[in-house]
């Protein structure tokens, strides 16, 4: 827990003993710029967007260069293709050994 | 002397934590991204990489038997 040290009755400044800051104040009460901290809550809220759109293909990725939507769609499309042509590869070659071919 | 006069508030702390999980938040979203991308055109590219594997040895195997 800080401690402040209060200048002067009459001038709204408080002094913080642990780091030497001195501080807008007002009696007991202290006038503090939430500014950064509302930049915080904002980079929060753009993780829990990005937690959101994870499970939207279209999205593009989190901290992505631009022009990268859909890159998940297609990087789909590209993993159940590979596996989807040695399958078909696989049948071709019974049908050819069924048929009959010479190899 | 040097006294430094502030109402902003100290977020050092946050903003390390918040870097520190922005990092994770990014490996997980890639992860899972990667995983619904797979699932919503999985059919699809299944479909497409069959029908490639029966052009590419389709084609030669018609050409034998007519050729026969």
């Amino acid at each position: 827990m800080a401690t402040y040290v209060f200048i002067d009755q009459n001038i709204p400044l408080v002094y913080t003993v642990e780091t030497g800051v001195i501080t807008k104040g007002f009696g007991d009460l202290l006038f503090v710029d939430v500014s950064p901290i509302e930049e915080q809550i904002k980079k929060l809220e753009t993780l829990v967007d990005a937690y959101e759109h994870s499970l939207d293909p279209r999205y593009p990725p989190l901290n992505s260069f631009p022009n990268r939507d859909g890159v998940y769609a297609i990087s789909g499309y590209f993993k159940s293709a590979f596996f989807g042509f040695w399958i078909g590869l696989g049948i071709m070659a019974l049908l050819a050994i069924i048929l009959g071919v010479k190899f | 002397m040097g006294v430094e006069v502030s109402n902003k508030p100290n977020v050092s702390s946050i903003q390390s934590y918040v870097e520190d999980l922005e990092y994770k938040v990014g490996l997980i979203t890639r992860n899972r991204g990667l995983e619904s991308g797979t699932e919503s055109a999985g059919t699809k590219g299944l479909i497409i990489g069959v029908v490639s594997a029966i052009v590419l040895m389709g084609i030669p195997l018609a050409l034998y038997f007519l050729m026969k």
